[in-house]
């Protein structure tokens, strides 16, 4: 089948400035889950294309807003989780929920500004969509709807399984010197596992590839068709072969996809995995220049219905 | 056991970032084309995606 990207789709600044401005500026970005902004002023900071932004647990409401304060350019919310308030650490300008800029020091004298002027500064705020447990965020100043990028099957389904997310999660993330590109493609790309996982990956994650319909279904001359944007998100059920019984499935909440592997590849840079109805593993691949990726790594389980039993 | 999991994910992720960090050192080097095979419409079908999201922008001073 004939290639649509070359090399230096994965190598070059120019491809790496377009996908910037036209993906990851422009579309719906995973930025948390729920269970990491849990209370009031539960935080997250990250860098995506290049925007500071912090992500913020204000009463409930989970808003989006630059991480740089307006005054001397500070960021904000210095770690990368955290529960504090909008108060930048280099003069203590504060900022309330709705990232408006409620007093700039214990002596408001200091800086001479009126009530008025005051109001009319804020930080910047960026649209937050929230799907079950998934919490998206888009820096486009018109945000697309998020339904033209996720269709409803999809949308229904993030909403039903990951709702139930436990609050406990374990996260890490490693920055790689590889483009985003590639670990998505290596995530679609089932062949790799018995080769270079020959000893490593999990066998009742094993892909039956022999079995899969899709393989000799396509001709030499196959070219997609359909590009439209909900199509670029997948997913796929693969069930699992003589899958451990693990003594802690009992006392979570079993989703009703247990006994499969159910994954989600969300456009442009999600791998989401649901594992036997009671695990979930979020990959994120982040750009951060075209041969640098960071990759983030979530796992969490769905909700404890019983206390888990203390060990010695 | 969320740490296990964890544990269990990186030993496979890592070899995945391993084998990443030396193609991208390939691909840097390489002008050659892919060769896809019957089983990867998958990746042809982001990469479709990606290149019609792509078009949707353009940016000033392209130079390929």
């Amino acid at each position: 089948m004939r290639p649509l990207l070359t090399p230096a789709h994965y190598t070059t600044e120019h491809w790496f400035a377009q996908e910037q401005a036209a993906i990851f500026k422009r579309l719906w970005i995973l930025v948390a889950v729920k269970p990491m902004l849990a209370n009031h002023n539960d935080y997250r900071s990250l860098t995506l294309a290049g925007v500071p932004l912090v992500i913020q647990n204000h009463q409930g409401t989970i808003r989006a807003f630059s991480n740089i304060c307006r005054h001397r350019m500070a960021r904000i919310q210095e770690q990368e989780f955290g529960n504090r308030a909008l108060v930048c650490p280099y003069h203590h300008w504060c900022y309330n929920e709705e990232g408006q800029l409620i007093h700039t020091h214990r002596d408001p004298a200091v800086f001479g500004f009126t009530p008025n002027e005051t109001a009319e500064i804020r930080l910047k705020q960026y649209a937050v969509s929230i799907i079950g447990s998934l919490v998206f965020v888009n820096l486009s100043d018109e945000p697309l709807p998020i339904a033209e990028q996720f269709d409803e099957q999809t949308r229904a389904l993030l909403q039903q399984y990951t709702a139930d997310m436990d609050s406990s999660f374990i996260y890490t993330r490693y920055e790689g010197q590889f483009n985003w590109k590639t670990g998505m493609e290596n995530i679609k790309d089932a062949l790799h596992v018995p080769c270079l996982h020959k000893s490593t990956f999990p066998k009742h994650f094993r892909v039956n590839i022999a079995a899969d319909s899709s393989i000799n279904s396509r001709d030499a001359s196959y070219q997609p068709s359909n590009t439209a944007l909900p199509q670029a998100t997948t997913q796929g059920a693969i069930a699992m072969q003589e899958a451990p019984e693990l003594e802690w499935q009992s006392l979570v909440q079993q989703l009703e996809c247990k006994g499969r592997y159910q994954t989600f590849h969300l456009f442009p840079n999600v791998n989401l995995m649901i594992i036997d109805g009671s695990s979930f593993a979020i990959q994120v691949y982040n750009p951060l220049a075209a041969d640098r990726s960071e990759m983030q790594m979530m796992v969490a389980l769905t909700k404890q219905q019983q206390d888990f039993p203390h060990k010695p | 056991m969320l740490w296990e999991h964890l544990v269990s994910d990186m030993t496979v992720l890592q070899e995945d970032i391993d084998c990443l960090e030396a193609l991208q050192t390939s691909l840097a080097a390489s002008d050659a084309e892919f060769i896809h095979g019957a089983y990867e419409t998958g990746l042809l079908e982001f990469h479709g995606a990606y290149l019609a999201q792509l078009e949707t922008v353009h940016l000033p001073q392209q130079e390929v």
